[in-house]
């Protein structure tokens, strides 16, 4: 008696089975699958790095050149990437089949020039759009336009060229000079 | 769908003879990858309907799935497993932390993903990854269905950078508005609706405050922008903070003689 | 509501009950919840009073190396006192500290057995001694770690991998004496039984004598890298890793204790969005169990069907927060993505779908009555052994303890929502998977209600101002009972400590008691009823100790065995 009722909401249910992989899954529109960055829109800045838990974005300096680097097998989809992206360049796509066979298919790298300091030509440490990016932002900023000019030229300099010419100032003042 | 249900398991017979039996290993793992494996065995995703059965020891065994970043404590254990299983076998990592030992790559207590071990075939990330990826990574270890992930690379070229849409929109917009207060209804758009909605959202908002001259122009197009969401009163909270954001820059400008 | 004067009154209580002197310092934290201070020779005294003649239940224990901001080490005991308390419970932490150069405490187990693991726990990873403990074997470190290397030491580093020792693990049969305590007589452990295994049964015949194991296949240094490698909020995303199954529990747990360590309001909407949330892993959890417990009772029909209708709840879960499983919604102070009204809209039909599905597929289990007969009376756990082991969940639900720590420490909107636990006196296998039925219906409601009356506002805090050492004590209930997480938060935004106690961890003693008498058929269905989150295990070592064989076994071999005793057991 039992046995029947069971057969009987089987049968009326019908076959659920989904005919992956003929047809394709579907899965909702905001779902967190393979992040993948627009390369044209990346700064190299490295908040993703620093976000990431696992580690699986690294943001690097080799050769003067800063390269980002994800490596998928270690992701871990939550997004936090996206989450503290500053220019939006990193978000994730709905795809998640990404069985592979060697561990260099997993990888993505983008590799970024470098800012060459204006005072001594070495490497910054940081790319060529992160200091157009930050001119662009002091000019679209409130701060007052002589500052701007002043503040968009340390943006070219390296850490320690930028430390010498505060040093120099400063001493200006000390001796009594303008600023 | 016959036709492929056909293939795979005609395939899977001209190599074996049989079924194919997949052992299931977890090597400390947290369980999520575990319940995927489960999920494939629903009717849903059904993954006998392959000819693909599960077994329990490992001297039955073609395949081996592991799970887990592999544990110290476990180690040994992999080893014994995967030297009982006979040739030919296929070793397939499913998970984040079989692939490259997850978040805990480096922690004391764990080898740092199954390739550290033992030697793998074809690795499946995810966290937890869907079952329809796993069943995709079983019938790619089968050389049934090709990979669809390649390894890429970018380097700048000259002139590449194309500028965040924010900064063009705020370039654009007739009321001039700032980098502050671009920072202050970016403020309000996350705090009020999560990193993915919110951006969203002020993407519409600036779209939108591109096009406006005026106050009035304003509070008209924001009333559009809250009908086309629904009229979520949740959208229609943030938009009204983003609203007196910027009328309260205005003003503020204004003040200032401008 | 409970007033101030309660938490007080207990804390008199506690100290004209221990000798004049012990008690050094009385903090009192909140109206629920007091530090109080001891010095380290009574703190044994000290924890069996609370325990038992304040009606308290150990959620936690912590061992702290505070070096170097203080010279020595801190051990902590975290109780819940419950009995005789009708609203809010209150929290009293039992603390002392300990010198580094003589790293002892009294060990409180032969009073209270519920502190086994814990102070073994303590040893392995810190290296402070229980004096007295019964059971000094290692617990969570791998076997081959070797000696005098204690990972949370604030002189380990988190990465360091030290070559290995050989060694044994000795399996023996349990023997506690106690108040209200069986002692159960057991054989001579054989020689030949050495073999890393996780499970060793000793049987007469058929029959279970007694159980160990060996457990911790799994332990990854989770704690280590909370406090070490990780800022804090990257630990959520760690927090929800821990347990594939009930992850979002841990990440609410720990995103709780950090909040009320640095003071931080959450807005009320993120409360009730983690409120929803919870309650969707609840569903799926449970259906999980009932759909195991159908497929080790051989009725796979069953076991189909619950994870048919699981899939539900899968989406609805993919829905709202864009991952099946892990759902990474939280940080320290909120919530990260919002419910906007069309997907709570989408998310109440599918509920609805969700609901009547299975109350179907409930008829037509229950109907036919195979899995009832199977599951009744099989693994019993009297009342007095589950109230001195402390379980917690649909275990000590179903043995008719009222523990629910969404009724007696209310968190997240469960203030506001109102949840009664729902409580079972069988204290059998049946009794538990009553349990879990019933609360996937409760969930279903709360959900409906939470949504239906989410409040507007903001979804995450605005500003979370830096502190120093501070406490936080987190606790929720996953659906297989209390975790409980205990943090001590840096003004670097890191923290200094991070206790983890998953719900399983009360429940896994309980596993000899739940086992003695019953056969090796019935051994999978006892240990799937505390819904265990473990690896699972592989071999099995049998010992028959009134011949003195030892036999090997599959677990796998074992589940064959139950699922075939199923089959003879049918009445339709």
């Amino acid at each position: 008696m039992s046995i029947l009722k069971v057969v009987r909401h089987s049968i009326k249910r019908g076959v659920v089975t989904i005919l992956y992989p003929r047809v394709p899954i579907e899965v909702d529109e905001f779902y967190r699958g393979l992040p993948k960055l627009d390369p044209r829109l990346c700064i190299g800045c490295g908040a993703c790095a620093n976000a990431c838990p696992p580690e699986a974005i690294r943001v690097e300096d080799r050769d003067g050149r800063k390269v980002w680097r994800i490596f998928y097998g270690r992701c871990i989809f939550c997004a936090r990437c996206q989450e503290v992206c500053p220019v939006g360049a990193i978000e994730l796509s709905k795809e998640f089949e990404a069985a592979s066979r060697s561990r260099e298919d997993l990888v993505f790298e983008a590799i970024f020039e470098g800012a060459k300091c204006r005072a001594c030509g070495r490497y910054t440490g940081v790319t060529r759009r992160e200091v157009e990016l930050a001119k662009e932002i002091l000019s679209l900023s409130e701060t007052p336009r002589e500052l701007v000019e002043k503040l968009s030229e340390y943006a070219s300099m390296c850490s320690d060229c930028k430390r010498k010419l505060l040093r120099e100032k400063l001493a200006g003042v000390w001796r009594g000079g303008g600023s | 769908m016959e036709g492929l249900k056909e293939e795979v398991s005609k395939r899977i017979f001209e190599v074996l003879r049989r079924s194919l039996y997949v052992l299931r290993v977890d090597s400390g793992s947290c369980n999520g990858c575990e319940i995927e494996i489960f999920a494939t065995l629903v009717p849903q995703y059904d993954v006998e309907r392959f000819g693909i059965k599960l077994v329990a020891s490992p001297r039955h065994a073609d395949a081996i799935i592991v799970t887990g970043p592999v544990t110290r404590q476990f180690a040994p254990v992999l080893r014994r497993v995967y030297e009982m299983v006979p040739e030919p076998k296929v070793v397939i990592a499913v998970g984040a932390c079989a692939c490259g030992g997850g978040i805990w790559y480096d922690s004391y207590a764990v080898e740092g993903g199954v390739d550290r071990v033992i030697p793998v075939d074809v690795y499946v990330p995810g966290c937890p990854p869907h079952p329809a990826a796993i069943l995709h990574g079983i019938l790619v270890a089968l050389g049934i269905l090709e990979q669809k992930i390649r390894g890429g690379r970018y380097e700048e070229g000259i002139g590449d950078w194309r500028k965040p849409l924010a900064i063009e929109l705020i370039e654009s917009s007739p009321l001039e508005i700032s980098w502050e207060l671009y920072r202050e209804l970016n403020s309000i758009a996350r705090r009020m609706l999560g990193y993915l909605y919110g951006s969203n959202i002020l993407k519409e908002y600036l779209e939108m405050l591109a096009k406006c001259r005026s106050i009035e122009d304003l509070r008209s197009a924001a009333r559009i922008l809250v009908e086309k969401h629904g009229r979520d009163p949740q959208v229609e909270l943030a938009i009204d903070a983003m609203n007196k954001a910027v009328e309260r820059y205005l003003a503020k400008r204004r003040k200032n003689g401008e | 509501m409970v007033s101030e004067p309660t938490i007080v009154s207990y804390v008199s209580k506690l100290i004209s009950m221990l000798p004049p002197g012990s008690v050094k310092d009385v903090y009192v934290a909140s109206p629920h919840k007091a530090f109080v201070e001891v010095d380290r020779r009574s703190i044994d005294e000290a924890v069996a009073v609370a325990y038992w003649s304040l009606g308290g239940f150990l959620s936690t224990m912590v061992g702290v190396d505070m070096r170097p901001r203080e010279s020595g080490f801190r051990v902590y005991y975290v109780l819940s006192i419950e009995e005789g308390i009708s609203g809010e419970k209150l929290w009293l932490v039992i603390w002392c500290r300990v010198p580094w150069h003589d790293p002892k405490y009294p060990s409180s187990t032969p009073r209270v057995p519920a502190a086994n693991w814990y102070e073994r726990e303590v040893r392995d990873l810190l290296g402070i001694e229980a004096e007295n403990h019964p059971d000094p074997r290692r617990l969570v470190l791998p076997d081959d770690w070797p000696d005098g290397l204690y990972p949370l030491r604030n002189d380990f580093e988190y990465c360091e991998r030290p070559p290995g020792r050989p060694s044994r693990y000795r399996f023996m049969p349990e023997k506690v004496e106690g108040d209200g305590i069986v002692q159960v007589a057991v054989g001579p452990v054989h020689p030949l039984a050495d073999e890393p295994a996780q499970f060793r049964l000793f049987v007469d015949g058929e029959k279970i004598v007694d159980v160990d194991y060996r457990m911790f296949f799994v332990h990854r240094g989770i704690e280590k890298l909370g406090s070490s490698k990780l800022t804090y909020n990257q630990v959520p995303f760690i927090a929800e890793r821990i347990c594939g199954i009930c992850g979002y529990a841990h990440a609410c747990c720990y995103c709780q204790a950090v909040e009320e360590a640095l003071g931080v309001e959450v807005p009320e909407r993120a409360q009730y969005i983690r409120t929803v949330l919870l309650e969707v892993e609840r569903i799926h959890s449970h259906l999980l169990n009932l759909g195991l417990a159908c497929h080790l009772a051989a009725f796979d029909w069953g076991f189909m069907e619950l994870f048919r209708v699981r899939e539900i709840a899968m989406k609805i879960a993919e829905i709202l927060t864009g991952g099946r499983k892990t759902y990474g919604m939280n940080v320290v102070g909120g919530v990260r993505r919002d419910i906007p009204i069309d997907r709570a809209k989408k998310v109440l039909d599918m509920l609805k779908e969700l609901k009547s599905e299975y109350l179907k597929v409930l008829d037509a289990i229950a109907s036919n009555r195979l899995l009832q007969s199977r599951c009744e009376n099989v693994g019993v756990l009297p009342r007095g052994v589950a109230r001195s082991l402390s379980v917690v969940g649909p275990v000590a639900r179903g043995s008719g303890l009222p523990r629910d720590t969404r009724y007696d420490h209310p968190y997240a909107a469960y203030r506001e929502l109102g949840v009664k636990p729902i409580v079972e006196s069988g204290g059998d296998v049946w009794s538990r998977l009553i349990v879990r039925a019933r609360e996937v219906l409760q969930s279903i409601e709360i959900i409906e209600h939470a949504l239906d009356r989410m409040p507007l506002g903001p979804i995450v805090a605005e500003k979370i101002e830096p502190r120093d050492m501070v406490h936080g004590i987190g606790a929720v209930e996953a659906p297989r009972g209390e975790d409980v997480h205990f943090v001590i938060v840096r003004r670097d935004s890191r923290l200094f400590r991070w206790r983890v106690r998953a719900s399983t961890y009360n429940n896994w003693p309980a596993i000899p008691y739940m086992s003695r008498g019953y056969t090796i058929a019935d051994f999978p269905l006892i240990v799937a009823s505390i819904d265990p989150c473990y690896s699972c295990t592989e071999r099995v070592i049998v010992v028959d100790v009134k011949r003195g064989l030892v036999k090997e076994l599959s677990y796998d071999r074992i589940v064959y065995m139950c699922r075939k005793r199923g089959v003879a057991n049918v009445d339709s």
